[in-house]
């Protein structure tokens, strides 16, 4: 019963701070899309004169088959860094 | 008792102004300063004692957190993401993203880019065949340190490795140009003509390629009104002006739209003179044949190479 309590204890106190941890993480991916998105229009600028009004829709694709998307890879501009964050 | 007292006194005055005189004293180290401990690289690979990609993820994973924790500017940051990357990067160099995760944050300062740029370099030995790398390369070079010779060279390598966008080679053909060597440019274009295995990977390179054209004789026309200025002593206002007189500057105006175009496709393009920024262009492409960056981007450039400039010049005294 003491070890069952204990184990509650640490779990209350340790899974806030997961939580935490993961809302940040999926933030920081978020951000570096966005970031490697604005850099990924600078680059097609650079070439065209003119900015993407809108991503194409090769961006997105199946991910696990039910029905949400994820963003894989940006048509125009080749595949984005997305992975491994 | 009373030398006890005394004793008691001393000992609460001198620890009384210790504490006074520490909390003074600036603080020196990164902890004191509230920055956590990061290692150096070689320290960290030293105190690893082999366990390098268990460690690297740990301060991967504290890279991350860094950008997630930053609602408002992860780039303001750079210089510790730098240092994280370069410890993960050191200690597991085998990783991928990292590399790249670096560079799209590291972008605060001409410092930050060509740290960016090292760990980048770091990554292409490891993943030679990553186009990605060789393309965040470049596009530092080109897009915040102003240097389109090395820009396109690391595009040039970027645009021949699998999967690579096709915009990639057509950039790398426009920056060499930047440099005046639009002759580079078209021997680029027409090796990447040659290797297209079909008419849709050939036509973006074929379209470069008439820009090139163009660009050619809008080069042509630029010398053409040089010598119309020094010898008349007055600005070339309208491109008719290079016919006319006693002795004109040219006998006639070279076409303003690309010899390959087919003569069912062809729009009636002319040639024309910028009112804002006096370039003489072609109406068939609308601009000259180099690199877009806004005004601001342009300004930002401008500054770095100052500040380069003036440090160089501080450095020779």
């Amino acid at each position: 019963m003491i070890v069952v309590a204990i184990i509650g204890v640490l779990a209350s106190i340790a899974i806030p701070g997961i939580q935490r941890s993961q809302q940040t993480s999926k933030r920081s991916e978020t951000d570096t899309n966005l970031a490697a998105l604005a850099s990924a229009q600078k680059r097609d600028f650079a070439e065209t004169n003119r900015y993407v009004a809108a991503l194409p829709e090769p961006m997105y694709s199946q991910a696990d088959g039910t029905g949400t998307t994820r963003p894989t890879a940006i048509g125009g501009f080749g595949p984005l860094i997305v992975e491994g964050t | 008792m009373t030398a006890t007292v005394t004793r008691m006194a001393v000992l609460l005055a001198l620890v009384a102004i210790t504490g006074v005189v520490q909390a003074r004293i600036e603080p020196v180290s990164d902890i004191q300063r509230g920055d956590a401990f990061i290692p150096r690289p070689e320290v960290a690979k030293a105190a690893s004692i082999g366990f390098g990609a268990l460690l690297a993820d740990f301060y991967w994973l504290w890279a991350v957190q860094v950008v997630g924790d930053e609602v408002q500017n992860p780039a303001q940051h750079a210089a510790k993401i730098g240092r994280l990357v370069d410890v993960v990067t050191t200690l597991d160099p085998h990783v991928d993203h990292p590399y790249r995760f670096a560079a799209i944050w590291m972008t605060d300062s001409e410092a930050s880019v060509r740290e960016a740029n090292r760990l980048l370099e770091r990554g292409i030995a490891q993943h030679p065949d990553e186009w990605r790398n060789r393309h965040l390369l470049g596009f530092n070079h080109f897009f915040y340190l102003g240097e389109p010779a090395r820009a396109a060279d690391a595009l040039e390598e970027a645009a021949v490795l699998p999967r690579a966008p096709a915009y990639l080679g057509r950039l790398a053909a426009r920056l060499r140009s930047q440099g005046g060597s639009l002759e580079a440019s078209a021997l680029f274009l027409q090796q990447m003509l040659d290797q297209a295995h079909d008419d849709g990977s050939r036509a973006p390179y074929q379209a470069a390629f008439d820009e090139v054209e163009i660009e050619y004789s809008a080069r042509a026309l630029d010398r053409a009104r040089e010598r119309f200025e020094a010898e008349r002593g007055t600005p070339l206002v309208k491109l008719a002006e290079l016919l006319r007189g006693p002795e004109p500057v040219l006998e006639a105006l070279p076409p303003a739209e690309p010899s390959s175009l087919p003569e069912g496709l062809r729009r009636g393009s002319r040639w024309a003179i910028d009112p804002e920024t006096s370039e003489i262009f072609s109406t068939y492409t609308g601009r000259r044949y180099e690199p877009a960056l806004h005004a601001t981007d342009r300004k930002r450039i401008r500054e770095w190479q100052d500040a380069r400039r003036s440090l160089r010049e501080t450095e020779d005294g």
